[in-house]
């Protein structure tokens, strides 16, 4: 049945009520993927279907940068398959794949971009957005991206980016203050939620501060031997 | 020996079309040619001919590796090699569509845009000639008979790829083509078409199944031909299946697509012992391309790690490169350019480098280290526009206009890399400081580096986020960066110690005294015998 509810500007609300995502999800990719065998993958002809098929992920909130990509290839070799509307579907490209940081798809993405694609005012943005991800700049990354549509209508984002805070968070502390800890989470729905991600990366709050986990051998004193591959020498070792 | 038409006849050692010490005479021949074309360059068609057609490898890459390229220094240095059609008539071949004639006309058109300028005319021949070379191997029904040898087969994928990458920078230079050449390009408008090239490259690849047969060597397992097929039990299939993927990742690369790139090297692995090791050129353009592929995308450990080894390759088979000199240029460009990526990556993830290339670096790049070291950002650009290989746009109209910009593709990439170096710019500064201390509260930090203390923070974790991409996959590396973690308000960093490394120093020395000696001990016997030296005889 198709339902068309109030029209959402980047495809959300839009589209047919599925019965199974995941089951035409799964179809999808192994369409997608049987498309993109050898040569096949710059068919012109299947842009459609690629068009589809990210609409869907981001209504449903699944993820396939290969053939996200192959989108911006197919732009990029047949330019005048480029419409008005296209600038939409890279926006979209490239939020999809800034929400699988820590993996690198974004730079994958934006080195296929054309100059005028880079122009955009939205790309821009989302530029931005994407420097400030990967500078750690957390506080004001929420403060920026609550103002632009596209994210705070895209399924998962603030999921994907708190697995990527915390993954950092990860990486950094031993101990972490609990106020800065919120502070870089952004806007929770409350206390609970709060405890939920606690709870999902196995941190324990003591007090006004969060346990993350030992550090300490990273910090050993370490000291570099040298260590001599054969090949270098060999040459050494010959007669004459 | 003059050439008698006997195939039983054996080649002699010294290969007679050697020029020899008279080859100053003029041009003219007794010889049944159609052109006035000197013996020696009549003895080597024929014995290339020959050898070709009876299918002896051996000697075809003799021929190949030495005659042809001394040929062409000495008789051909500024101008083409015989015209196809006089080739035909000294070698007496009937058929102008055979492998024989289709290789020729390779080598031919290879010449002319080594050493001269290809016209518009020669593109369109030269590509039609790949067409048919290509569609000899791949329309076969079954696997052709004739071998080559392998370096001839990288050097005709490696020069495909190029001629390609030359025919888009003519097209992009719009200014420079006169109305004639215009309506040819109109006109003739399937020539050198991006998907046509990357067509033929991937069939190739499918040929052979090459990929099957790289998982299956990385798996120890031995190829058979249910892995290989039919095709790819023979060695100019699998050979030349290889080659193309390395064609195709130095493609993906030239367009900005870094990730079909990294796909096309999946399963091969970059040590001496593959199939890359044949032929040098090949592996250095491989390593130098891949290499790229993984700064673009930030995991500089993988590209230190490649790009010190082939550096050290390069430099122990310095000596096999020098008689042949317009293969030596490009390996001396490739050493430039990775020298430079070399020197910004190394700014972004502090390896310990090797001492050879160190030096090397600072040999080359001294200056612009420093100002590196500095935080000079526009250092970034030169060193980043001298490393970079020379990007293409797989579209480009003939008119003025391209949809890609007046920066071009290589503009494109640079705005890429330009953010990186962006979000890079506090972590040089942080870790200078750290390097300092074993632990120091943020507040001190911040007031050493004016920043507010969310600001430290969010700089601190950003140095962890970012040294976790550059590692990549590179294992166990000798990092010479400090590692911290975060303790509340109180940062501890490591206390790394390098020990001093004599042994790389010690081999550095052995092997100038090496060649120090040799040099000596050659002047010196120069001295003593004074015999006109033939070219290329040692």
């Amino acid at each position: 049945a198709v339902v068309s509810t109030q029209s959402g500007h980047y495809g959300r609300g839009v589209g047919t009520m599925v019965a199974n995502p995941v089951a035409q999800f799964e179809q999808m990719r192994e369409e997608a993927h049987y498309c993109m065998e050898g040569l096949s993958r710059l068919n012109p002809e299947k842009l459609e279907f690629y068009i589809d098929y990210i609409k869907f992920q981001v209504e449903h909130g699944f993820y396939d940068g290969d053939a996200n990509l192959n989108i911006l290839k197919l732009y990029q070799f047949s330019p005048d398959l480029i419409t008005r509307s296209s600038i939409d579907i890279v926006h979209l490209i490239l939020v999809k794949a800034l929400m699988q940081l820590p993996k690198g798809d974004y730079v994958f993405c934006r080195a296929q971009l054309s100059q005028e694609m880079i122009d955009d005012n939205l790309t821009k943005k989302i530029d931005d957005v994407a420097t400030l991800l990967e500078t750690c700049q957390f506080p004001e990354f929420w403060n920026v991206v609550t103002d632009e549509k596209i994210f705070s209508e895209m399924a998962g984002y603030q999921e994907a980016a708190r697995n990527f805070i915390c993954h950092v968070v990860q990486l950094t502390y031993k101990n972490v203050e609990k106020d800065f800890l919120i502070q870089l989470l952004g806007p929770l729905s409350g206390e609970q939620m709060f405890y939920d991600i606690l709870q999902k990366n196995n941190w324990e709050l003591n007090g006004d501060s969060v346990f993350v986990g030992h550090k300490e051998e990273m910090v050993e004193s370490k000291e570099i031997v040298e260590k001599m591959p054969i090949e270098v020498v060999t040459p050494l070792l010959s007669v004459r | 020996m003059a050439w008698t038409g006997n195939s039983a006849q054996k080649m002699p050692m010294q290969m007679m079309y050697y020029p020899t010490h008279n080859a100053n005479a003029p041009e003219t021949t007794t010889g049944a040619t159609s052109d006035e074309v000197a013996e020696p360059v009549v003895n080597f068609l024929k014995w290339l001919y020959h050898f070709i057609e009876a299918n002896e490898i051996y000697h075809v890459e003799n021929m190949y590796e030495d005659g042809f390229y001394k040929i062409s220094e000495f008789y051909f240095k500024d101008k083409p090699w015989p015209a196809p059609d006089a080739v035909q008539d000294i070698t007496e071949e009937k058929d102008d569509q055979s492998i024989f004639m289709i290789l020729y006309r390779e080598l031919y058109y290879r010449h002319i845009y080594a050493r001269l300028k290809p016209t518009l005319e020669h593109r369109f021949d030269s590509y039609s000639n790949y067409c048919e070379l290509f569609a000899y191997l791949l329309a076969a029904d079954e696997p052709v008979k004739i071998e080559l040898p392998n370096k001839w087969l990288w050097d005709i994928i490696d020069e495909f790829v190029y001629q390609f990458q030359s025919f888009q920078q003519f097209k992009s230079k719009a200014g420079k083509i006169n109305d004639e050449e215009k309506n040819m390009l109109r006109d003739e408008d399937n020539a050198w078409k991006v998907t046509a090239v990357l067509n033929i490259l991937i069939q190739l690849t499918e040929k052979c199944n090459i990929n099957a047969q790289l998982v299956a060597i990385e798996r120890g397992e031995t190829i058979t031909e249910d892995i290989a097929g039919e095709f790819g039990v023979k060695p100019i299939y699998t050979m030349t299946g290889f080659f193309s993927l390395i064609g195709l990742l130095r493609l993906y690369c030239l367009l900005g697509d870094y990730h079909m790139a990294l796909t096309c090297i999946e399963h091969i692995q970059f040590k001496d012992k593959d199939m890359m090791a044949l032929v040098p050129a090949c592996q250095i353009t491989a390593n130098y391309y891949a290499g790229f592929a993984y700064f673009m995308i930030r995991k500089y450990a993988n590209t230190i790690q490649l790009y010190q080894h082939i550096l050290g390759y390069m430099q122990r088979t310095k000596q096999f490169f020098q008689n042949r000199s317009f293969q030596a240029e490009d390996i001396n460009k490739k050493n430039d350019q990775m020298l430079a990526l070399l020197a910004i990556a190394s700014t972004f993830c502090p390896l310990r480098l090797d001492e050879s290339v160190n030096i090397q670096i600072k040999e080359k790049h001294n200056e612009k280290v420093t100002r590196l070291q500095h935080g000079d950002m526009t250092v970034y650009d030169e060193l980043f526009f001298s490393g970079c290989p020379k990007f293409l746009s797989p579209v480009v109209s003939e008119t003025s206009s391209s949809p890609f910009g007046s920066s071009g593709p290589r503009g494109l990439q640079l705005q890429v890399f330009k953010t990186e170096v962006e979000q890079q710019r506090l972590i040089p500064t942080l870790r200078s400081f750290l390097k300092l201390y074993t632990s120091i509260p943020i507040s001190k930090l911040a007031k050493f580096l004016d920043m507010h203390e969310n600001e430290v923070r969010c700089c601190l974790m950003a140095f962890k986020h970012k040294k976790e991409i550059a590692k990549g996959d590179g294992g166990d590396q000798t990092t010479l960066d400090i590692d911290f973690y975060v303790d509340k308000d109180m940062i501890h960093i490591s206390d790394t110690k390098i020990a001093r490394h004599y042994g790389d120093y010690y081999v550095q020395q052995i092997l100038k005294l090496k060649e120090s000696n040799k040099m000596i001990i050659s002047a010196a016997l120069s001295n003593t015998t004074p015999v006109a030296t033939t070219p290329g005889i040692v």
